[in-house]
């Protein structure tokens, strides 16, 4: 993630300490971008699946529910009408027996036609034939039994007279008929000798199909009529009104089975129709149910499943958030932890390393000290068993011995001296001109490349300092840096370096490149300041800020824009740490 | 622990191994400075042969006596580098807290020597055994001792004792006098607290809180370090 | 060379000792102190013609040692002493008027030799 941090500043060379981020906030921010992704992803994963099963249940269920509410619907109808077509089909049967039965010469008997009206009424428990009447193929009216007086009536131009003729039998739509109330006719054909027929036509009352039709199990919502073709009640309507008035929905189309459509009606309220045309006869069944009660609960299903659709989604979302929040934590923390336990083992690592280059050496003090211990025992013993001064070059040769590993115990000593020195890394002495060619030799060939010419003013008396070398290189490389980076190809760049007031030693470094606005100048050492484009940390000064004063020093900067800028950094020649 | 921090801490105690080989050094210097003296004392004597006059023998022996003596010297601190150099070989490890603080305080007697104070022992004779960071435990009781050095001048005497107490043992180095505060106080402070936590342990009272002149650390029996 | 009167300041007093008996030996009028601030009472006690001060030690060191000597007895030369040959050490010990500045180990004949030198600079001096 740190490789997000782009540093302009520098590249540290070899044991220099790496560029901070800036207070971990990079990091934090990778987090952050991990967590979404996490959530975008997991969301997508849990959320995909349950929205197209959703969906799918959603269809099969309406689909399910739909067939449900319209099954005992279409059921109703188909039912009611074949009770219908049996009605009608056993009045017809009745009208066909008597025609059989009855010679024709009967029949043209008024008071006989009677009769026969009469018995065919006892012996059909329900539906009155109001009238029955006898027509010769001509079309006039032989015979009459009824309320009316038809007899010598001429139906010729009647279109059912025409339609019995070439069909064998009619059914007519409902007419007002007897005391202006509704009835329709059944009329059968009958052939007699010599290609001639008669036609026995009966008036129902249309009251009687109502009965047919008007079953138990609807409800009061419910509606069930008989129309026309042309959409002329023949039944009463609830919703619709009385016989003979028109409905306001269109006419099913012809089917030979119950169809059952969705639609909305005259009132944009959704409704379910079922529709059956009923044979032989002029008669279409309709059934309408409000789609609300038909699909009532389909309708709390839906509610239910999108009520659930709703919580599930939310209890998804928030899990995931809660557990992706809880999942990045651990992830830090687990980096953080593995950091953690890196410094400890880098740090122990280091120490133990140390401590063993340190006991190594300081061992080998061990040797030379045994030796003058044993050749002063020498002495000793000389001196105790001759009891005599012991001879002159014996003593020197051990004066020398001593002398010797005397030696070469601080050439050890003076090992280890330099090694503890290096170790605390802050302080060693260091000659300011050395340290600044290394630097240049730390930026590689880039000045050489793009023709800029760095110049040394060294002065002659130039002190040591007593100061941290990888410190100073570091503060040395961001400055130069900067100045590279500031000048154009045939640039220029100084070093100064002289001795200042106070046992200090002062450095300069001076290019002619683009300059500093005076606007910027005050905010150049702030962290985060940074006038590159594309950004870099902006930290370089500021860690070089921090650096110069821990080491006991002052940074101050010039510049003029288009004429340059020079760094000017005082150092103490000791440590006053 | 974020990375500039662990690098400060490693820093930190890789500067103190510096300090103190650096100044161990200097005392086998030191001996070995007065081994060539006495060394040449030696051959002076023998001079006197030149001029006739009989050979100062007991005195040559005392030399040559004085001599073993730096000698043994010599050794002596050589072996408490070892000891010292060898103390950060592991994190943890297994150490006789008694031998440890022996170390420390023979290895802090240069620094006291330099303040002009008197540092004492007051170990009790018994051991405790325990399985922590011995290098760890140096550094914070040597950081102790520092803060109580750079005290007042007017203390003389520090002592550093210990007792066994609970699952652990409580090391306490009085000075006597209040601590001195100066800009490096805190940072030592910050820097004693953080090592006892590594190891588990506490500051049980700090140095420069009251009563003053006292500074007590907890080391447990065995080492918990918590990830820092 | 009799007559020289030699002060040895130094906090390890072994090394005082055998220094002290080496001039002795010597011929040299020596005496040790193993510190600053008793350097300077001794000096006052008694007349020396050159002091020699270990840089390093506890309390007054060698430099303190040669600034109080100047003050007090601008004649007295004093020799800087060390263990560690830093050069701010010895400018800083020049500046205050010392007079010369050697490195341990201590060849014994090198600073008989300085010592010399010193005392005749103190003799012209004036005490």
């Amino acid at each position: 993630m740190l490789d997000d941090l782009e540093s302009h500043d520098f590249e540290p060379a070899m044991d220099l300490p790496e560029p901070e981020a800036p207070g971990g906030q990079v990091p934090a921010h990778a987090y952050r971008r991990l967590r979404r992704v996490v959530v975008l992803a997991t969301a997508a994963v849990s959320l995909l699946p349950l929205a197209i099963t959703m969906v799918i249940n959603y269809v099969q269920f309406r689909d399910a529910l739909q067939a449900e509410a319209v099954e005992p619907m279409a059921r109703l109808t188909l039912n009611t009408k074949r009770s219908l077509e049996l009605f009608l089909s056993e009045r017809r049967s009745g009208l066909t027996f008597i025609a059989l039965d009855r010679p024709f010469s009967e029949l043209c008997d008024p008071t006989s036609l009677t009769r026969v009206i009469s018995n065919l009424n006892r012996s059909l428990e329900v539906g009155t034939f109001v009238d029955l009447g006898i027509i010769d193929d001509s079309g006039s009216q032989l015979c009459y039994s009824g309320p009316f007086e038809l007899e010598g009536r001429n139906y010729v131009d009647q279109d059912w007279f025409h339609e019995v003729a070439r069909r064998g039998t009619s059914t007519s739509d409902v007419f007002l008929g007897f005391r202006e109330s509704p009835h329709f006719a059944i009329a059968t054909k009958h052939d007699q000798f010599d290609d001639e027929f008669y036609i026995l036509r009966a008036t129902i009352d249309a009251e009687m199909l109502s009965e047919q039709i008007l079953t138990a199990g609807l409800r009061p919502t419910d509606d069930v009529f008989l129309i026309n073709r042309e959409g002329v009640l023949q039944s009463p309507s609830r919703r619709y009104g009385e016989v003979l008035s028109s409905i306001p929905l269109p006419v099913p189309h012809y089917s030979p089975s119950v169809e059952v459509v969705e639609f909305k009606d005259e009132r944009g309220r959704a409704i379910f129709m079922s529709s059956a045309y009923i044979r032989n006869s002029p008669f279409v069944l309709i059934q309408i149910k409000p789609a609300e009660e038909a699909m009532g609960r389909w309708f709390t299903l839906r509610s239910e499943l999108l009520g659930f659709l709703i919580v599930s989604a939310g209890v998804i979302l928030t899990v995931i958030l809660w557990g992706s929040g809880r999942l990045i934590m651990r992830i830090r923390e687990a980096d953080e932890r593995r950091k953690a336990l890196y410094h400890q083992v880098e740090y122990s690592n280091k120490l133990a390393s140390i401590g063993r280059l340190a006991a190594g050496v300081a061992h080998e003090i061990n040797n030379p000290l045994a030796i003058i211990n044993e050749k002063t025992g020498l002495l000793k013993d000389l001196v105790t068993l001759s009891d005599a001064t012991p001879p002159r070059d014996k003593v020197l040769g051990i004066a020398d011995s001593v002398l010797a590993s005397v030696a070469r115990c601080q050439t050890i000593t003076h090992r280890l001296l330099g090694f503890a020195r290096h170790m605390d890394v802050r302080s060693e002495t260091i000659d300011l001109h050395v340290l600044l060619r290394e630097v240049l030799g730390f930026l590689g060939r880039e000045a050489e490349y793009r023709n800029i010419n760095v110049s040394f003013d060294v002065a002659e008396d130039l002190s040591t300092i007593e100061s941290d070398r990888s410190q100073l290189q570091q503060v040395f490389l961001n400055i130069l840096n900067n100045a590279l980076a500031a000048v154009d190809s045939g640039g220029a760049i100084n070093i100064t370096l002289e001795s200042g007031e106070d046992h200090t030693v002062v450095v300069t470094v001076t290019d002619d490149g683009k300059g500093i606005p005076e606007a910027d100048i005050k905010k150049i050492f702030e962290p985060f300041f940074t006038t590159k484009k594309g950004g870099g940390t902006g930290l370089g000064l500021s860690i070089t800020y921090g650096i110069v004063k821990k080491l006991g020093g002052e940074i101050s900067v010039n510049s003029r824009l288009g004429l340059g800028t020079s760094f000017t950094v005082t150092l103490p020649e000791e440590r006053k740490a | 622990m974020s990375d500039s921090e662990s690098r400060r801490r490693l820093d930190e105690s890789i500067a103190f191994f510096g300090t103190i080989i650096a100044g161990q050094t200097h005392e086998i210097t030191n001996v070995l400075n007065i081994i060539s003296e006495l060394s040449g004392l030696q051959v002076d004597l023998l001079r006197a042969q030149e001029q006739d006059a009989p050979v100062d023998l007991p005195r040559l022996q005392e030399v040559t006596t004085r001599i073993q003596n730096q000698v043994h010297r010599g050794e002596t601190i050589i072996r408490n580098i070892n000891g010292f150099a060898h103390s950060a070989d592991l994190p943890v490890a297994v150490f006789d807290l008694r031998e440890v603080l022996e170390r420390v305080l023979f290895l802090a007697q240069r620094s006291a020597r330099l303040a002009q104070v008197e540092l004492v022992s007051d170990l009790p004779p018994e051991s405790i055994v325990l399985e922590s960071n011995p290098f760890c435990v140096q550094q914070a009781v040597f950081t102790c001792i520092d803060l109580a050095l750079r005290s007042a001048s007017d203390i003389r005497r520090v002592v550093v004792d210990y007792v066994v107490r609970g699952d652990g043992a409580e090391i306490r180095v009085t000075s006597g006098d209040p601590l001195t505060q100066d800009e490096n106080t805190e940072d030592r402070l910050e820097l004693l607290q953080f090592l006892l936590e590594s190891i588990g342990g506490s500051v049980v009272k700090r140095p420069g809180d009251e009563p003053a002149g006292v500074s007590v650390l907890r080391i447990p029996r065995h080492h918990s370090a918590e990830s820092e | 060379m009799s007559g020289l009167r030699v002060l040895f300041v130094d906090d390890e007093e072994e090394l005082v000792s055998a220094v002290v008996e080496r001039l002795q030996l010597r011929g040299i009028e020596a005496r040790g102190a193993t510190a600053g601030a008793d350097a300077l009472r001794i000096v006052e006690r008694e007349s020396f013609d050159v002091v020699v001060a270990d840089v390093k030690m506890p309390g007054l060191g060698g430099l303190e040692v040669v600034r109080h000597i100047k003050a007090l007895h601008p004649g007295l030369q004093v020799i800087l002493l060390s263990g560690h040959g830093s050069q701010t050490d010895a400018k800083e010990g020049r500046r205050l008027g010392a007079f010369d500045y050697v490195e341990k180990p201590i060849d014994i004949e090198i600073l008989i030799d300085i010592l010399r030198n010193a005392a005749a600079a103190t003799e012209q001096g004036g005490r």
